[in-house]
This record gives structure tokens, C-alpha cells and sequence, in this order.
């Protein structure tokens, strides 16, 4: 893999719309900015007789978390009286609800992959492969990272224990039988097991070059951490032949 | 007012039971459904009894199930690793359980656990019971 994601580089954000190009530009991510995103997802469950009816809304969190980072926005048409986009007040609640939540969604887009090569697992490690939408480069244009890797020492029985205990908590709302189940999620759980777990990244840099443990503990995304220990965690699936007979 | 689930060992408890409870009717559906058709199956089926908690509840009485699988294959946790509530709530097992076995005796001859304690016949082996004399 060629093209790495600069960890400490501002993320830009391009979005097109009726053919106009729109522009964002963001802070890095903190890791407390991002449990705050996690913490303000709505997912519940509700027993209606007996049958498990869930819902989710991050709607409202990714909003939040889109005020939150921005810095700058381009390509937007300002008051005559105004040369840039800071000097309107609260400019960033004048922006396109779905020019906010495209930026939003691009931030969040990263998910597990296939592994880039062939070779088989080394025992005692364990690399897990994500894809993710990063910055726009000089061109503009937005591009998907593909294989981005993360080798992790094996979990251990206890880390395992605590990834099922802060996965299992909830609270409930509305009394006991008939209320509904706040899931609290373990993304805060999962960030710390990354750091304790990591060994090295690639398909990363850290100005300009490829990151040690420590680099990578400090700069590394907090939602590619918990995207990288959630595929850790999750089951490999087992390899079933349907009966030919 | 919100319910810490895992700070909530009654009502832990009675999830707990209820997945004890309703995991006994369907192995037993299993045994008796072989060969049956769909609709004796799907008739069957309504024999499990709903959950009627809310369902954090059993997510985290399935935590604590599977951390008492782990201690009884001999994956034990030192008591300083584990949380107050993680005890609480194996406490609460332990309770459960014991319910549940109390309901549904095992048959001193196969271990089957039995449908009620007045059978008179194991549906396992066919071993006699005799009913305890007042």
C-alpha cells in the first residue's frame, strides 16, 4: 500500500452538491471528543411481548460531533459584508443540515477488511485490516484507504472478560419490565485495550513517518482504535460446507 | 428513574431464571419435536415463556453465565479482578440456579432434569420415583 493516512494532519472534507464543491476543514479528534460521541448514540431495545424491538439514532451525535471539530468551511455564499465564513456568528448552525451530516458520516466511515496479502496468521499476533474514508487530497477529491493494518498482541482471558462485561451494560428506563434498555456500548473500553494491545500500524504516519507503539498509542484515531478492537474481538467465522447430499 | 442493570442482582435474578426456564422447555421441544411437522413444531414453540423483563436484563445475565463457564473449566478470576457488581451478580446466579434445580429436579438414576418434583416416571430412563411419605 502506497498512500498513508498522516495521523496528525487537519482532515478536509469535501462534499458536492448540485454540482458545487464544499469544503471543511477539521481539528484532529480528540479521544475525549469522540467518547462524547459514543456516549451520545441512542441505542435501545424494547420487549414489546416478548420480542426484542431495537433502535438507533446517531443522528443528533453526529452533529455534535461535526460542531465540535470544525474549524473552517469553503464554497459557501457570504453576507456581502463578510470576507470569511468565521466572521458570521454561529456559522456553523447555518450549515446544510446534510452538508453536516456528510462530513459526519465521512468521518465515521471506516470499516473492517479482508487482509491485503496471503500470508497466514504468525502465532501470537493478530493484525486486523480496516477500510477508511481520511482527507481529501490537493486534487479535492475524497479517497477510500484500503487495507489499513493493526497488529495486536493476543488478548488475554481478562481483557477478553472485560470486552463481554462493558459490552453486557445497560440501563433501564421506564421500570424493569416494561422499560426500555439504554445499551451503554463499550467504545471507551475498547480504546484502552488498543492500547494496551498494540504492537504497530501500517497505513499510518506520524509526520511523515511510520509511527512507534508509543506514536501510535498517542496519535492514532480513537474511532479507528475502537473500530480495530471491535474486528479484534468479533468471531472469526467458521468455514461450513453445505451437505451435498 | 434509571436502572443500573449489573447494580440490579434481583432483577438480574429473575432474568436469569427465566433463561434457565426457557432454555429447559426448548431442549425439551428438541427431544420431542424430532419428525414433528413444521406446524407441531411452531405450535410447540409457543410452550417457551416470553421474557418479560426488559432486555438488558439478559444481556447481562448471558455475561454472567458465561463468566461462570469460565470459572468452572477452571478459567478462574482473582477476586480483585472482578467488580463488586460482577460478584453480585454471580451470587445472584447461584441463586437462580438453585431455584431452577429446585423446580426441576434432576432423576437420581440419568441426571434428566424433570418437568416438575410430582412426576412419577422419568422421561429420560423410565425410572420409578416414589413420592416421599408426609
Amino acid at each position: 500500500m502506497s498512500a498513508s493516512i498522516e495521523l496528525k494532519a487537519p482532515r478536509i472534507i469535501t462534499i458536492e452538491d448540485r454540482g458545487k464543491q464544499y469544503a471543511f476543514t477539521l481539528a484532529r479528534i480528540t479521544k475525549k471528543l469522540w467518547l462524547r460521541y459514543f456516549e451520545a448514540i441512542l441505542s435501545t431495545s424494547e420487549n414489546q411481548n416478548g420480542k426484542r424491538v431495537d433502535s438507533f439514532d446517531s443522528s443528533a451525535a453526529r452533529l455534535d460531533l461535526v460542531e465540535q471539530c470544525l474549524i473552517t468551511a469553503n464554497g459557501y455564499a457570504l453576507p456581502a459584508d463578510k470576507t470569511s465564513i468565521d466572521q458570521v456568528e454561529g456559522w456553523k448552525a447555518l450549515l446544510p443540515l446534510s452538508h453536516r451530516l456528510g462530513v459526519a458520516n465521512a468521518i465515521i466511515s471506516v470499516s473492517a477488511s479482508d487482509p491485503a496479502d496471503d500470508d497466514p496468521i504468525a502465532l501470537g499476533q493478530e493484525s486486523v485490516f480496516l477500510d477508511a474514508v481520511w482527507s481529501a487530497g490537493d486534487d479535492g477529491i475524497m479517497r477510500k484507504f484500503h487495507g489499513l493494518c493493526h497488529n495486536f498482541k493476543t488478548p488475554t482471558a481478562d481483557q477478553q472478560r472485560r470486552f463481554s462485561r462493558d459490552s453486557s451494560r445497560s440501563r433501564v428506563v421506564g421500570g424493569s419490565r416494561n422499560g426500555k434498555t439504554q445499551w451503554l456500548g463499550a467504545q471507551a473500553t475498547l480504546a484502552e485495550l488498543y492500547d494496551e494491545l498494540i504492537v504497530s500500524v501500517e497505513g499510518y504516519t506520524v509526520d511523515g513517518t511510520t509511527p512507534d507503539r508509543e506514536a501510535v498509542v498517542e496519535f492514532m484515531d480513537t474511532y479507528h482504535k475502537v473500530a480495530a478492537v471491535d474486528t479484534l474481538f468479533a468471531p472469526a467465522a467458521a468455514k461450513v460446507e453445505e451437505d451435498g447430499n | 428513574m434509571a436502572i443500573d442493570v449489573w447494580r440490579d442482582a434481583e432483577g438480574v435474578r429473575m432474568a436469569l431464571e427465566e433463561i434457565f426456564e426457557s432454555d429447559f422447555v426448548r431442549s425439551r421441544i428438541q427431544r420431542e419435536a424430532s419428525g414433528a411437522s413444521p406446524e407441531t413444531v411452531e405450535r410447540m414453540e409457543r410452550q417457551i415463556p416470553p421474557r418479560t423483563l426488559a432486555w438488558g436484563y439478559y444481556r447481562f445475565g448471558e455475561y454472567l453465565l458465561h463468566l461462570d463457564a469460565l470459572q468452572r473449566a477452571g478459567i478462574g478470576f482473582q477476586v480483585r479482578d472482578l467488580a463488586g457488581f460482577e460478584a453480585e451478580g454471580i451470587l445472584a446466579l447461584g441463586r437462580a440456579r438453585a431455584a431452577f434445580e429446585s423446580h426441576h429436579p434432576a432423576c437420581g438414576s440419568c441426571g434428566t432434569r424433570q418437568q416438575n418434583r410430582f412426576g412419577r416416571e422419568c422421561p429420560g430412563c423410565g425410572a420409578k420415583f416414589q413420592r416421599r411419605k408426609e
